[in-house]
């Protein structure tokens, strides 16, 4: 047993796991100043008691549609990458799991691609299933421009 | 950032454009402009009221911006990493009001003002040239057609006098030709290795007397005469041209004439009395 703790977020309808560990905290993204050039899935960076955090989308990095008119204001979960500040923007933080790490069942082989290099595998809760985001990858893999992914 | 000017409605500044680069002229140089906004791929387009004056190394460019607010003291913070491949951007810093602003490296920028079409380049080189030696005197300019290439040009001032000879009384020597002129034999040269003596009518020639000697030198047709500053451009693609020149807006090959007296001495050294000539020449 290795009872860890995930924080479920919701995007687009979809429920996630991050593990909690890699958290620091939970936001409202405000004040976003756009960054030109950068990938299509960064929002831009932002004021966050001080420091400069880089806001990535979640719902553009997997794919998804982009938030209906009218949605609830986004949420940002905070993470630190190798020294950077980022914030995931999600549509809702919803809870905290333990969850057993044994229990993470390896993602099915035929997951697209920009998927599967981000999710390290699946629980199998009561009445559904949970997919967890490697965040730091999720944050930064493939988002630097004119750098392979 | 060396100085900013006002550009647009009413500014005493310019743009203008050359092969899709933007330019402003500046104290007779042409600095090429960089649009910030299209450059960052900004679909609004801006205003463009401003150029900052930027150098990096020793190139120097403009930056069209829309509006200038203030000058700060900031300490820049880097970006997060996948961030900082976008090498027009250095860094970030807060302001006051808690914003984040994006800095802008110069550097960055620099090498996309760098990637530009030739001939742009070379109208900011001219202009640059334009600029150091501005005192270029104007200079009075004979233009000559000669075979089927550009104009020729040759400095009036030089030319003794311009004749027209009737081809029967040109004396062919082989390959080679002269005329009896003023009581001496004058040999006739031709600019171009391509070019052909007429064979009727009137062969319009300059002649250009030396110290010691006289040459012709033919042309096919005399066109003009201008006043008009000369600066070489382009270096010379052959033997007796110095360079061309843009006279009034034309490529125009400019006539080495101490070339053509050279050869045209080298002819009289053929002969014998000349050859004294020649010696006295070198001596002198």
């Amino acid at each position: 047993m290795s009872v860890r703790d995930y924080v479920t977020v919701r995007v687009g309808g979809h429920l996630f796991g991050i593990e909690a560990l890699s958290i620091q905290d939970v936001f409202y993204p405000r004040n976003i100043t756009p960054v030109p050039l950068a990938a299509h899935e960064i929002l831009g960076v932002l004021n966050l008691r001080g420091r400069i955090v880089t806001a990535v989308c979640a719902r553009r990095r997997l794919g998804l549609q982009p938030r209906e008119a009218g949605a609830p204001e986004p949420k940002a979960v905070g993470i630190e990458v190798g020294g950077d500040n980022y914030g995931l923007i999600v549509d809702q933080v919803e809870s905290v799991m333990k969850l057993d790490s044994d229990e993470l069942i390896p993602p099915p082989d035929n997951l697209p691609q920009r998927w599967a290099e981000i999710i390290p595998g699946v629980f199998r809760l009561p009445d559904s299933l949970l997919v967890i985001f490697d965040a730091p990858r999720l944050l930064t893999a493939g988002l630097q421009l004119g750098v392979a992914a | 950032m060396l100085e900013l000017i006002k550009i647009g409605e009413g500014a005493e500044h310019r743009t203008e454009v050359i092969e899709q680069v933007r330019m402003v002229r500046l104290r007779e140089q042409l600095v090429p402009l960089i649009d910030l906004g299209a450059e960052l791929g900004l679909t609004q387009a801006l205003q463009p009221n401003f150029v900052m004056i930027m150098k990096v190394g020793s190139h120097r460019f403009g930056v069209i911006v829309e509006e200038v607010i203030d000058t700060e003291e900031i300490v820049v913070k880097p970006l997060a990493s996948v961030l900082r491949n976008i090498s027009v951007f250095s860094g970030a810093t807060l302001l006051g009001d808690g914003s984040v602003v994006l800095i802008i490296e110069p550097n960055g920028l620099s090498q996309r003002a760098g990637e530009m079409p030739q001939a742009a380049r070379r109208a900011i080189d001219a202009a640059a040239t334009s600029d150091e030696d501005a005192k270029i005197e104007r200079k009075t300019m004979l233009l000559v057609r000669v075979g089927s290439g550009a104009l020729k040009a040759v400095e009036l001032g030089q030319i003794t006098r311009l004749e027209h000879v009737p081809v029967a009384e040109l004396q062919h020597l082989g390959s080679r030709a002269a005329l009896q002129y003023r009581g001496k034999l004058m040999p006739v040269l031709c600019v171009d290795d391509d070019q052909r003596l007429k064979t009727e009518g009137v062969q319009p020639m300059l002649v250009v007397a030396g110290m010691l000697y006289t040459m012709g030198l033919a042309v096919d047709r005399i066109v003009d005469v201008v006043e008009t500053p000369v600066t070489i451009e382009l270096s010379p693609t052959k033997t007796g041209i110095i360079g061309t020149a843009l006279i009034n807006g034309r490529a125009t090959e400019i006539i080495d004439l101490d070339h053509f007296m050279i050869m045209a001495l080298a002819e009289h050294s053929r002969t014998g009395p000349a050859v004294q000539a020649a010696q006295t020449q070198e001596a002198a």
